[in-house]
This record gives structure tokens, C-alpha cells and sequence, in this order.
């Protein structure tokens, strides 16, 4: 009780201050580079010219090997490159693509699509826009601003700007589609990194199939956090422009690398996040799982899209620790 | 939603946004160089003697010519009603910030000018926050003291509330948005001056009265609002043409010290009439807000007064959902 009413009192001076939670503050929506977007998402170029919901021949599904946690939505993801360009992937860990790149992913919830998100590279650089499924699911319209509660959901869809949150963290801007992300046996039809050699997508072919380290449980850990939280907590973000915007202030990397080591203690979650996030045996005394178990205003991990607690992931997280 | 491809006269509009983008820079600018002085403004703050009553400085109301005020409230909204489906509540945090101006016009008339903004960091659908600025209705009015007895007062005022509030491009909603959050920062017991598109009547009265070291003070408005313009709300808001929202409040003071009070203020709001509906239907359903204010009041010297509140909504629509804190500091001249 003492404990919720210091922090009561806190909040109020940061209140007072205009102060609190700076890492929460963004820039505005861009506008200019929004409208550079088209309006409906049948125009976007994802659906076959001749029927809207058919995916166009030359857009690819795909699908990350470590998900990142949306409330429990489904989601779906497309790819489409430009014709006869390749991804940069000298650096195997941030890739670079090319303009005119577009991703899609698409959120339902009970079999009822709510929202896409396409994310474009354009010559000025990423941007991202939202499309807000019509009730008849006829077309998604953009929704630069977001929305709450969409059809009648808990379902929350973001803003443009927000869209940095978690996208502006990486030096690639693109998270899901990596090396790391793309190692493993997706359902048919879904691209892997092995289809992106075989098609030539990839200008620097990996030296071997990257690999997460450890036993299964292990994997999963590093997987998940990989996933859910080293868009923020990694020690290659690019620097900041503008708002802070969810940039760290600690230097906690839990980042998977493409060229990850044999043994899971030189990962970079053992590495850098030992005995400060985390307590070795002790997941009751450990600072991840108090902050992943929770949602709340004023704390929760990750603090981005999400109001519900990811069960599973905790109860993954707390096993993986009591066995460290 | 933002029709993105635009044409013709679009374009036009759109290279006016696009200019405005240093006005934008500029409102960014002052809601830092605002929200960063706002401390000290507190403690510089003075306030009419409207809000902060004691037997001690009533006496000097003869000597006055001009009144200056400020008053700020800071606080959190966690939900407050919204009238969009796409947005049906807003949240976030801020502080509303009302100067206020009063020219004596005789011995018992007053004229006087007060001046709403709010200053927020409003929350997007995913968890970031914006800062934004927005500039709520002026007031302009006159008001009648009576002095019925040495120990009792009266006051009548009306006022005229000019359609000022910033309502923004619809194609964000964010003025609107931040004006909703600030009216809910106050429990709604002035959203009337929150309010965009709008004009409107306030007529008001008030009863005072000292007995040893108590003043006790009530208070009735009585806004009534004729809609100017849709605010840039889309079309799916549900708006009326007349607005009437009445507003009672009570406030006792008890001087334990020369130098110190602690006070319990209580108001309820109603919204007879509302000039837009929330999107939400158990909003709807509310039509009363009721705010508790306990405070103190501190007298360090025979000029300065601060008075430090909080205002707490209870039932309706903000009940549990929004929490403020009042800072205000009245300096006599």
C-alpha cells in the first residue's frame, strides 16, 4: 500500500513536470509522407487486380519463426519486392531492402479481419499506415491515426507514428523478416531463407542457416524475447532522431544474431541482461517476469500494442529461468 | 478517415497543412517552453478572490481595480468519453491552464476575460504519447458583487463564450481529443469552455458566507451552448444544435490557523442537453458527474494565498478514471 502510494505521489510530480514517461513521447504523424500511401488497401497492390482478397502471384507469405505476441490475434504476413531486385544482406543481422518494398500483416480475431499494416520502403525512407477492415470486409481503409476497440474488439490499431515504436529500433526497420526469423520450416507455401537463396533474393547467400543455442526451452526463451523485445533492447539501434520514442536508456541487448555462438551464455541476453533483469533460479526476484506479467499504465512489457498478459510466454519465461 | 490520394482543390489543402507544419513546430515549442515553466508559474500564480475565500482578504476587495489569475490542474484521465467510433474514449495526461483578467467597471461591476489551455500528452491507440496544445472558448463577462452583509456575499455573473476551442484537422481528431481530456482533467465541471464549435451563454450566481472560521460558498451555472460548426468530427458523431449543462458546486473552508484552512469542495455537473454524444452507450447513460475536492489553503503572508486541491470524480462516466491535482496561487495587490 505504502509502496503504491510513493508511487502515486511520483506520478503526480512527473505529472506536475509534463515529464512522465518520456520514453512513451513520439513524434506526430507524418502526413506528408502518409499521403503518399494509398487509401484503401485493395490499392496497395497486396490483392490480385482482378478480385480484392485474392493475394496477388507476386506477393509472398511468410511467417517468423518466434511470433510476436498481439493480444492473441492471428495474423498473416505477405511480402513483395520489386522486380528483379534483391535484399541486401551483407550484414546478416540488419538487411537492408529495396525501395519499393512492401510487407503486409494482416490481424483478425475470431476468423474477423480487423486490421493490415503495410510498412513501404519509399525513396525517403519507411513508412507505415494501418488499413481498417470495413465491416462488410469488403476493403480496409487507411487509418493514419489508428483506432480503438475496432468491430467491436479489444483489438487496438495503431498509428503511423507508432509505428517506430518498435520498427525504428532496427537498423533493418524490418522486424519478423531476418535471417534469424526465416530458419525454419514454415507451413507450405511460406517463404524461408532457404527459398530466398534458392530465388536469388538474397545478395550475400548465409554461410550456414543460423541457429538459436540451447536446449529447447532455452530457444524458446531466446526466441521470445528475440521476438517481443529486442526491437527496443538492442545494443545496434540506430541513433535517435526526433522523440525518444521507446528508446532504452540501458544497455540490455536480447537480440538473437544471425551468427549466433555455440553456447547460449555468450548470447546476448546472457550476456548483457544476467543477474540485472534476470536472477538465475529465482524468476519471483526477477525484473522481466514482474514486468511481462503485468499490464498496466505505468508498467508492463513490452509498453507497445499489447493490454493483455501473454500466459504462455510467462510461464515459459519463469521455467526458463528457474532452470538457469 | 484520411482520403490519402488527393486532387485538385486537395492538393491546395494539403500544401496549406503542409506550411503549417512550422506552426506546428511552433505549438511544440511553446507546449515545452510552457509545460517546463509551469512549476515556477505556480508559484508566481495569482488568483481571484472568486476561487479562494477568507475573511481577511475580502476586506481588501474595495482597493482593487484589477484582477489577474492563473489556475492550473494536472492530472491523469485513464478513459474519458469520446465521440467517434473510431476513438470512443480519450486518455492521457495533462494540465489545463486558465488565465483569467477582471477590470473594475464600478464599486460592485467587474468585467472580466479568461483565457482556457490545455497542454497535453494524449494516448494513441498503441501506447505512444503526443504532446499537444490546444487553445479552449474564451469567456468574456461581467459580474455583479454584492456585499449583503459584512459577513455575506452575492454574485451574479453573465458571460459571453466565444467559439475559440481548436478543433484541429478532422482527419486526426487531436485537438478534439486533447480538449475532451482536459475538460475531463476538471471532472467536466467547466466543459463548457472545452468544448469546440460552440458558442455560448453562461449565466451564474453565487452565495458566500463567513461565521468565525468557516466561509462557506455555493455556486450555480448555468451554460447554454448553440453548435457553430461540426468541429471536423466525422460523420459518424452524433452532434445536436443546442447544448445546456448546469453546474453546482459547494466549497467550505476551515481556518484551523491564521495561516492555514482545510477545505471540501463538491460539485456536480449535468449534461441536460449535450451539443455531441460519446460514442459509447454506458457513456451515454451517464448524465451527472459528481467530483469531491478536499484541499488546504495556505496563507504564508497577508498578500499571498495557494490553495492546493484535488479533484476527484466520483460515479459517472469519470469515476475511477480520471484524477487531478489544483495548484493555485492568488497574490493580492
Amino acid at each position: 500500500m505504502l509502496a503504491r502510494v510513493l508511487f502515486g505521489l511520483t506520478a503526480t510530480a512527473c505529472f506536475l513536470a509534463m515529464g512522465c514517461q518520456p520514453y512513451r513521447a513520439c513524434d506526430p504523424v507524418d502526413e506528408s509522407s502518409i499521403d503518399q500511401l494509398p487509401n484503401r488497401l485493395s490499392l496497395t497492390g497486396i490483392y490480385s487486380p482482378e478480385r480484392v482478397g485474392t493475394i496477388a502471384a507476386d506477393v509472398r507469405p511468410y511467417r517468423p519463426r518466434f511470433e510476436l505476441w498481439s493480444d492473441g490475434a492471428t495474423k498473416q504476413r505477405w511480402l513483395w519486392l520489386p522486380p528483379g531486385a534483391s535484399i541486401d544482406t551483407s550484414d546478416m543481422d540488419s538487411w537492408q531492402f529495396p525501395i519499393g518494398t512492401k510487407l503486409w500483416k494482416e490481424f483478425a480475431r475470431d476468423g474477423v479481419r480487423l486490421e493490415t499494416r503495410l510498412l513501404q520502403r519509399l525513396s525517403s525512407g519507411w513508412i507505415g499506415v494501418a488499413y481498417l477492415w470495413e465491416k462488410d470486409a469488403s476493403d480496409a481503409i487507411a487509418a493514419p491515426y489508428g483506432a480503438i476497440d475496432v468491430l467491436e474488439t479489444s483489438h487496438d490499431v495503431p498509428a503511423s507514428n507508432e509505428c517506430d515504436g518498435c520498427h525504428g529500433g532496427r537498423k533493418s526497420h524490418v522486424l519478423g523478416f531476418s535471417a534469424v526469423q526465416l530458419a525454419h520450416e514454415p507451413e507450405l507455401g511460406s517463404l524461408n531463407l532457404d527459398d530466398l537463396v534458392r530465388l536469388e533474393l538474397v545478395s550475400v547467400p548465409p554461410a550456414s542457416a543460423p541457429r538459436v543455442p540451447g536446449n529447447e526451452i532455452e530457444q524458446a526463451a531466446l526466441g521470445y524475447l528475440h521476438a517481443n523485445c529486442s526491437h527496443c533492447h538492442n545494443a545496434t539501434r540506430p541513433s535517435r532522431r526526433g522523440a525518444r520514442c521507446f528508446d532504452p536508456e540501458d544497455d540490455v541487448d536480447l537480440s538473437l544474431r544471425a551468427a549466433e555462438a555455440s553456447a547460449v551464455s555468450e548470447t546476448n541476453t546472457y550476456r548483457t541482461a544476467m543477474d540485472d533483469y534476470i536472477q538465475p533460479g529465482r524468476p519471483n526476484d526477477s525484473r522481466l517476469i514482474e514486468l511481462v506479467s503485468q499490464r498496466s499504465r505505468f508498467r508492463q512489457m513490452p509498453p507497445l500494442a499489447s493490454e493483455t498478459v501473454d500466459t504462455s510466454a510467462v510461464t515459459l519465461l519463469r521455467r526458463w529461468i528457474e532452470g538457469l | 478517415v484520411t482520403p490519402l490520394r488527393r486532387t485538385g482543390h486537395q492538393h491546395i489543402l494539403a500544401r496549406i497543412e503542409h506550411a503549417s507544419l512550422s506552426r506546428a513546430s511552433l505549438r511544440r515549442t511553446l507546449h515545452r517552453s510552457l509545460s517546463s515553466t509551469l512549476l515556477l508559474l505556480f508559484t508566481t500564480a495569482a488568483r481571484s478572490s472568486e476561487d479562494d475565500s477568507t475573511p481577511a482578504l475580502h476586506g481588501k476587495d474595495a482597493e482593487r481595480r484589477i484582477e489577474v489569475s492563473l489556475a492550473t490542474r494536472a492530472g491523469l484521465v485513464g478513459g474519458a468519453p469520446f465521440v467517434t467510433e473510431t476513438f470512443p474514449e480519450v486518455s492521457g495526461f495533462g494540465v489545463a491552464l486558465t488565465g483569467a483578467a477582471a477590470v473594475r467597471l464600478s464599486s460592485a461591476e467587474w468585467l472580466r476575460l479568461e483565457l482556457p489551455v490545455g497542454l497535453v500528452r494524449l494516448d494513441f491507440p498503441a501506447g505512444a504519447q503526443v504532446a499537444e496544445t490546444a487553445l479552449g472558448n474564451i469567456e468574456l463577462g461581467v459580474e455583479h458583487r454584492l456585499e449583503t452583509h459584512p459577513a455575506s456575499r452575492l454574485g451574479f455573473s453573465a458571460a459571453f463564450l466565444a467559439p475559440t476551442a481548436e478543433h484541429g484537422p478532422d482527419t486526426s481528431l487531436l485537438d478534439n481529443r486533447a480538449l475532451a481530456l482536459v475538460s475531463a482533467l476538471n471532472g467536466g465541471e467547466d466543459s463548457w469552455l472545452w468544448t469546440p464549435g460552440v458558442l455560448g451563454l453562461r449565466l451564474g450566481t453565487r452565495a458566500e458566507h463567513s461565521r468565525g472560521s468557516f466561509t462557506f460558498r455555493a455556486d450555480l451555472e448555468l451554460p447554454l451552448l448553440v453548435r457553430v460548426s461540426d468541429a471536423g468530427l466525422p460523420e459518424d458523431a452524433d452532434t445536436h444544435s443546442f447544448g445546456m449543462l448546469p453546474f453546482v458546486a459547494l466549497h467550505a473552508t476551515w481556518w484551523v490557523t491564521p495561516g492555514l484552512a482545510a477545505s471540501l469542495g463538491g460539485n456536480v455537473s449535468a449534461e441536460l442537453l449535450r451539443v455531441q454524444e460519446p460514442a459509447l452507450e454506458r457513456d451515454r447513460e451517464h448524465r451527472a458527474q459528481a467530483v469531491v475536492a478536499p484541499g488546504v489553503q495556505v496563507r504564508p503572508s497577508d498578500r499571498v494565498l495557494l490553495h492546493l486541491d484535488a479533484a476527484v470524480p466520483v460515479g459517472g462516466s469519470l469515476g475511477g478514471e480520471a484524477w487531478s491535482i489544483g495548484l493555485r496561487g492568488r497574490l493580492d495587490l
